[in-house]
């Protein structure tokens, strides 16, 4: 005859137990890369006026919305109705979009552009295989 | 300054998501179709300026989309639904007491200790530009005395303001410009009856008795009143209430550094919730604790308040003891040295999702203690 016996769960007391297992994170790059999980957006890169800071044409973009643009920054732009990527920076004529692509020019800003910050790159997804 | 509630509400939300990351369309008229592309269930400012109504089938509308170059989207819920949790989320950081009414609309029970009204004004508006910053969803903010008010506040806050956020007193003259029919609860039948003793506007009605207002609308309609006359007869329906969740919260009397004394008192609210839970004929598969540093003397250098863990059991529990072992575990994953935890409220806890204890699984292969 089969007996089937149920118990409640044993607790060890100074083992390691079962509980750990499901209090170990498991490695998360959402964790590693974002910040304010409101906030990050990903975006698929086209073009390739960015190829000087790694950022390659289908590379993805880790793009905070939230986060303060300060000169310097990588950011996703609106520029006429028109995403794009650049560097957003000051130099001695004030601020302009920098490509990272000698074939590009920048582009400066003043207050007639229409120019909109959408959000700053934090991180690039890269697959480096030729 | 009593209590307030808040309305927050995403304005034109699927239009609002789609033109969110469409920076072509950010000026343009948009509507978003059901299922089906049947009707229209959303519509941006623009598309309502042009008269197309709330569930306008599509075929109607065909000629004036050729003409005004209207932007038309299929739903896309999976979208809506990422960006409203986004939302939901910013407000919950903002405030601890929060009420999800709908996919974009949340009521808020704001912190009575805010002295005055600058300060309420001020701290809304930059909810909202937070909001609108992480998101690019535009919401408004109506704020007052009772969630009825508030409603009306918010439907003031999208008409009349530049800065998305109204704050409305029962006796602001303003009632008397509003109409009936934009009461929340208030049908066309309710309307009607009302119009014929002369009540027109929600000043009108906030002048009739309680005792006409029993005889003719029954209870529904004496707490109609009393919330339209700043007098509070709904509450937040939080989770707890909707008992999807079960939060045993308390404080401790004095602030508490101790590892031990945390599990002591973790145990306490197992315990106490292991009883919920069976009252219910429920058990929980998913365990959050939440443990708060003092906010009033915080000796951490960083501030840091608010600490939490959530868990997925391996199978879904009311057993107390069980419970007291998850929940010590993940307090002792927690716990950090040198933090005052929790004098005022809540040290707390919540679980979700619910089974019902018919269905609950029992497993059959668990190791057997050797006797």
């Amino acid at each position: 005859m089969l007996h089937l016996k149920m118990e409640l769960p044993t607790i060890p007391a100074g083992f390691p137990s079962p509980a750990d297992d499901y209090l170990e994170s498991d490695l998360s790059l959402d964790e590693l890369v974002i910040k304010d999980k409101t906030s990050t957006f990903f975006i698929r890169v086209e073009g390739d006026s960015m190829i000087g800071a790694g950022i390659y044409d289908d590379d993805i973009l880790v793009v905070d919305r939230a986060k303060k643009t300060r000169p310097g920054h990588v950011i996703v732009a609106v520029l006429d109705g028109e995403y794009t990527i650049k560097r957003f920076i000051k130099d001695g004529k004030g601020y302009a979009l920098k490509p990272e692509n000698p074939h590009y020019q920048n582009i400066p800003l003043d207050k007639y552009s229409n120019f909109k910050v959408w959000g700053v790159v934090i991180a690039v997804l890269h697959d480096p295989t030729l | 300054m009593s209590t307030y509630f808040a309305l927050v509400d995403c304005n034109n939300f699927y239009a609002s998501c789609e033109r969110s990351f469409n920076p072509k369309i950010w000026n343009s008229p948009i509507v978003v179709l059901s299922n089906n592309d049947g009707c229209v269930i959303a519509r941006s400012n623009e598309a309502k300026a042009l008269g197309i109504g709330m569930g306008t089938p599509f075929w109607e509308i065909k000629s004036l989309v050729l003409k005004h170059k209207i932007q038309v989207y299929s739903s896309n819920y999976q979208l809506y639904g990422d960006m409203s949790s986004r939302v939901m989320n910013i407000l919950q950081d903002s405030c601890m007491d929060i009420e999800v009414y709908s996919i974009d609309e949340a009521f808020l029970k704001l912190n009575p200790f805010k002295i005055n009204e600058d300060q309420l004004m001020q701290e809304n508006i930059i909810l909202r530009t937070n909001i609108l910053r992480a998101t690019g969803i535009p919401v408004s903010i109506g704020i007052a005395p009772t969630k009825t008010l508030a409603k009306l506040a918010n439907h003031l806050a999208k008409k009349s303001t530049q800065n998305g956020v109204y704050i409305l007193e029962p006796d602001s003259d303003i009632l008397k410009d509003i109409p009936i029919e934009k009461v929340w609860g208030i049908g066309k039948s309710f309307q009607r009856r009302l119009a014929k003793t002369g009540v027109k506007s929600v000043a009108d009605l906030t002048k009739i008795s309680r005792q006409w207002m029993a005889s003719e609308f029954g209870v529904v309609g004496v707490r109609l009143l009393k919330e339209l006359q700043g007098f509070s007869c709904y509450d937040l329906e939080t989770p707890i209430s909707q008992r999807k969740n079960i939060m045993v919260s308390r404080s401790f009397s004095k602030d508490v550094f101790q590892l031990s004394e945390l599990i002591e008192g973790i145990s306490t609210y197992a315990t106490r919730l292991g009883e919920k839970l069976r009252r219910h004929n429920q058990s929980t598969g998913q365990l959050t604790i939440f443990l708060m540093a003092n906010p009033f003397r915080n000796l951490r250098p960083d501030q840091k308040k608010y600490f939490s863990r959530t868990i997925e059991l391996p199978l879904a529990t009311c057993a107390t003891n069980e419970l007291i072992s998850w929940s010590s575990k993940v307090i002792r994953f927690l716990f950090e040295e040198g933090t005052n935890y929790k004098k005022d409220r809540n040290f707390g806890w919540a679980t979700s999702p619910f089974r019902l204890h018919s269905r609950k699984f029992i497993c059959f292969f668990r190791q057997r203690k050797k006797t």
